[in-house]
């Protein structure tokens, strides 16, 4: 799981994702802190400290709970979606632990319920089709959902967080959302836009990955072979789609392929 | 022993003439056809190809093939035009305004300002789409 927590007026809030055998699950949760407790200073906190105050340790173990159950809840629609387009594709065992399910569920085992329900709802809201490759799966659309909220957060630390944490998840699930999410945020053009870059890179390690993700930058069009340089091409589209938005801008701002067409 | 040379050459030219016989879009066609409109950045070499595939009566893929040959060409108010639409394009909210933009383009032999349009729109539906 990779998570940060902040105050922010009086809420003591928790912005993560959590990795799952099916999809990344994002999470944003925020909790009150007790009337008449001290408000500690609006601003980033760990997560784990001893020095905290009782109301932000309960505040923190309340968001805890909450981000645990949000946790439980997607991971079981995504592991419904996963079984369903599974069996609908003709996988046998798949096919055997939906009928598992059902049996299960009709002796009323509470976790087979649970299964069955998100079975069934996912059904519902998708209908057997041809599903087309490259199509964003479920967890790809929330995420990418999840970001675009984030990003549109009016307080610049809680946008920087979620960019820092958000962005590596959707950048690796669906690479184009993550391009259009980064490039309709904040500038990464200029001091400030390279500062933001910085920030990104500061995730990644020293070393090997770190100079993939420089190259995804100067060359995002090349095809990606690592996790670092696929973070990196997103980061240099973005920059790339915000530097032609900019008027007069030549096409070749956006690739040699572009600019040969249109300049 | 077999005389392996010639017929290997025999082998090679029946090949060929089975390749030059078929008409139409034949799979090796399509392929030289997309990296052409992909990556071909020579006009007298896509002029060529398009007289190629006219010969084959693929005239639509020959105009295309054509028409991205001209791109060069084109007077620089069009090509400025062409640069604010797909500025503007780049800019919008709108997934199906953006998609038809994408097929304008590609329906000029502007495939890679197509293929970045198309990108974008892949984007905006992703973070607009209802969670299923």
């Amino acid at each position: 799981m990779k998570a940060a927590a902040y105050v922010k007026e009086g809420r003591v809030c928790i912005l993560g994702v959590e990795s799952t055998p099916f999809g990344p699950v994002p999470f944003a949760v925020g909790v009150s802190l007790d009337a008449g407790a001290e408000v500690p200073a609006d601003g980033p906190i760990s997560l784990t400290s001893d020095t905290h105050s009782e109301s932000v340790k309960l505040a923190l173990s309340k968001a805890d709970r909450k981000v645990s159950n949000i946790v439980a809840k997607q991971t079981i629609e995504l592991a419904a979606e996963d079984l369903v387009e599974r069996a609908r594709a003709g996988d046998q065992n798949a096919m055997g632990i939906l009928t598992e399910i059902g049996q299960n569920a009709a002796r009323q085992f509470p976790r087979a319920v649970r299964a069955l329900q998100a079975c069934q709802s996912y059904i519902r809201r998708n209908p057997e089709r041809a599903r087309f490759s490259g199509e964003p799966s479920v967890a790809s659309t929330a995420l990418a959902r999840v970001v675009k909220t984030q990003l549109k957060n009016p307080d610049e630390d809680q946008r920087r967080l979620a960019v820092v944490i958000l962005i590596p998840a959707l950048a690796l699930e669906n690479p184009c959302a993550a391009v259009v999410s980064l490039a309709d945020g904040d500038t990464l053009l200029g001091k400030l836009g390279l500062k933001r870059i910085k920030d990104l890179m500061s995730e990644v390690p020293p070393g090997p990955a770190r100079r993939a993700f420089r190259r995804g930058i100067e060359n995002p069009n090349a095809l990606a072979t690592s996790k670092a340089q696929k973070l990196g091409a997103v980061v240099g589209r973005a920059w790339r789609l915000q530097r032609f938005r900019l008027p007069d801008s030549p096409a070749s701002t956006l690739s040699s392929d572009v600019g040969w067409e249109l300049d | 022993m077999i005389p392996l040379l010639p017929l290997a050459a025999a082998l090679g030219g029946l090949a060929w003439w089975r390749a030059r016989a078929k008409k139409g879009m034949t799979p090796e066609r399509q392929k030289v056809y997309e990296a052409a409109l992909a990556s071909l950045k020579d006009p007298d070499a896509l002029r060529k190809l398009a007289d190629a595939f006219q010969k084959e009566g693929l005239a639509p893929q020959a105009e295309l093939l054509r028409k991205r040959a001209a791109l060069r060409e084109l007077p620089a108010e069009v090509k400025t035009q062409r640069r604010d639409a797909l500025r503007k394009g780049l800019q919008s909210k709108n997934v199906e305004g953006v998609e038809k933009l994408a097929a304008a383009f590609a329906k000029e032999g502007a495939s890679g300002a197509a293929a970045s349009l198309k990108q974008y729109a892949a984007g905006l539906k992703a973070s607009t789409k209802k969670v299923a």
